[in-house]
């Protein structure tokens, strides 16, 4: 049994409509994350179950009981804002044992709670500081372990590390995944990067325009696009049109407007049609000749440090391809070949 | 010393017009026939210390009656859902603000009669006997309903500047309305309620309609009646301003700390 549920909750904001009909359901101790580009409706979804905002039809379920009309101090979740939200007129004791006293915690019981998140965190010895003397990864750590201290049911996560630095923030992402999966703790993480998505959910839940279009593990979201937007959004990926000739098992064999005939894996997730879209990521380019391959020239080379990249004109398609090393050069010709379990096609 | 040039006119300006004057009452406050003396000093703890200590617990309870509503009002209206009754309310709450006081003492003068619209309403509940509220009741009550409004309005742009996430992380974590409005809201703008409180106080003890108007020349009424007694009937200009000059300082602490408060967030830098 799920421990949380939305059933076709839909929120609008005057004529805009930012969650339509959502339904996802999240098990004890899952992380989900719900991913999409800004203003999908996913921080709005995360505040309709947190409770901050009032859904206009729909219902949120928690432990098989309707909370939708529960307010927020009584649902027991904990939440994370994007920009922190610590209360500078309070010390990191003080705003991490906020929940705590307001459940009637006894004095000694909280000290020892707060000590014991702050060590989860990292954060010993920083009591009796403010907010304005931690820095922002400080402060996101004190954001956590305020939102962990009360044992809440489910966390909420709304775009916590988009704040940092891209450094600091791939070794928060780190910390937090260790630091969810050793507590066990149902997640619901808000998030426009996919990679950190992909990092730390069990399920994503991709939105777009106010809608879920995919629900589905990391791999499945990744390997198993449902439409052409989660197909696009997740992933480096190109697509192009094209016509889908004929389905061969799993394979299928799709012609691009320039008469290229090129075959490629039919997404799970996504019923063949005759309108389909070929989606091809770096992974899925390589050099070679033979079946399935293309006549290229290279119009741009990108030295990225660990690889490099190439942008290459293919009998008018824009592909790209990956090297470790240096292997062409501008305006230099070359055939690649697709590959035909990583290429993936999905109908429009 | 450019620098020093253009801040002169400005300067000049504020000699003139308030420290100049102000000087000159205090300095007649000292001045007897034969130069330095406190006799007017003498007069106005002889004669009217009833009526400062009257003065100032009427201004200090009225502030802090009038601090309470207004924090309520004020709460309620940054925490309360969005609806009609509060829409209705936010518009309401302000018309005491721009009513004169010599408007609100004449209401109140109908409102708290000994046949007037409260002891008739005390009556019909099975009150025998009209309450006098033409004293220090009436007094606070006035001061009371001009200035909760106003001090609702300064409470309120402080509350509004409390970020919403801080609410709401509040309200996830646990806390009531009420939680939120003690652990956050206030603590969060305790300095803008401490300005509000000052500045209502200051104005009550400087008012001199009401307490004309509801208590007049009776015991112990407030210092503004005794000074403009005092000029009307005796043309003592001294004793007067020794009376301002006490005013001034039954304000000042509050002055102070408002002025202070002030220069510190950068308002009198910009």
């Amino acid at each position: 049994m799920s421990l949380l549920e939305l059933r076709r909750v839909t929120k609008r904001f005057g004529k805009v409509v930012a969650v339509s009909e959502v339904s996802l359901a999240v098990g004890k101790g899952e992380i989900l994350s719900l991913l999409g580009p800004s203003g999908c409706g996913k921080s709005t979804t995360l505040r309709i179950i947190a409770g901050l905002t009032k859904p206009d039809s729909g219902s949120v379920i928690h432990e098989g009981r309707d909370i939708t009309e529960l307010p927020p101090e009584k649902r027991n979740f904990g939440m994370v804002f994007q920009n922190y939200a610590l209360w500078p007129h309070m010390t990191v004791f003080d705003n991490v044992a906020f929940g705590l006293r307001m459940r009637g915690w006894a004095r000694q019981d909280i000290a020892r709670r707060v000590k014991e998140v702050l060590e989860l965190v990292k954060l010993s010895g920083m009591e009796s500081r403010y907010p304005t003397q931690l820095s922002g990864g400080q402060q996101q750590r004190v954001a956590l372990a305020r939102a962990l201290a009360p044992s809440p049911s489910v966390l909420l996560m709304d775009e916590p590390l988009s704040n940092l630095d891209a450094k600091l923030r791939e070794e928060l992402r780190h910390e937090l995944r260790s630091i969810l999966r050793s507590l066990r703790i149902t997640t619901i993480y808000v998030t426009h990067d996919q990679a950190e998505a992909m990092a730390l959910s069990d399920k994503i839940a991709v939105m777009n325009a106010g809608r879920i279009v995919q629900t589905g593990t990391p791999a499945e979201i990744y390997r198993e696009p449902a439409d052409p937007f989660v197909a696009t959004f997740i992933g480096e990926s190109i697509a192009v049109p094209g016509s889908l000739l004929s389905v061969n098992g799993s394979l299928g064999l799709i012609r691009l407007p320039n008469g290229v005939q090129l075959k490629a894996r039919i997404s799970k997730a996504s019923p063949p049609s005759k309108e389909a879209l070929l989606v091809l990521r770096p992974e899925a380019v390589s050099l070679g000749e033979g079946e399935n391959s293309l006549k290229c020239r290279v119009s741009r080379e990108t030295y990225m440090g660990e690889r490099v990249e190439y942008r290459l004109e293919c009998e008018g398609v824009e592909l790209k391809l990956r090297s470790l090393d240096p292997v062409l050069s501008v305006g230099e010709e070359a055939r690649v070949v697709i590959d035909p379990s990583r290429a993936i096609i999905v109908g429009r | 010393m450019l620098g020093s040039l253009l801040v002169l006119p400005a300067l000049l300006v504020i000699v003139l017009l308030y420290l100049y004057p102000f000087g000159l009452a205090v300095w007649i406050s000292f001045s007897g026939e034969d130069g330095f003396t406190l006799e007017h000093y003498q007069r106005v703890y002889e004669v009217y210390w009833e009526d400062v200590i009257f003065t100032f617990w009427t201004s200090f309870l009225s502030a802090v009656i009038a601090a309470v509503l207004g924090i309520l009002i004020a709460a309620y209206l940054r925490l309360g859902a969005d609806d009609p009754i509060k829409s209705f309310i936010n518009q309401l709450y302000r018309i005491p603000i721009f009513l004169p006081m010599v408007v609100v003492a004449q209401m109140m003068r109908g409102f708290l009669a000994p046949h007037g619209t409260l002891n008739m309403a005390l009556f019909n509940l099975g009150l025998s006997q009209p309450i006098e509220f033409f004293d220090w009741k009436g007094l606070v009550i006035g001061f009371v309903w001009k200035q909760a409004p106003f001090m609702a309005l300064i409470i309120l742009s402080g509350f509004l500047m409390v970020k919403d996430e801080h609410i709401e992380a509040a309200r996830v974590a646990g806390a009531s309305d009420l939680r939120v409005l003690t652990e956050i809201l206030l603590p969060m703008t305790r300095n803008t309620v401490a300005i509000a409180f000052a500045l209502a106080y200051a104005s009550n003890v400087a008012t001199f309609t009401l307490p004309y108007m509801l208590i007049g020349g009776a015991k112990p009424t407030a210092i503004t009646v005794d000074i403009a007694h005092r000029v009307t009937f005796f043309g003592d200009w001294a004793t007067a301003n020794a009376l301002g000059v006490v005013s001034f300082l039954l304000v000042s602490v509050f002055a102070v700390f408002y002025l202070r408060e002030m220069v510190r967030r950068g308002v009198y830098e910009r």
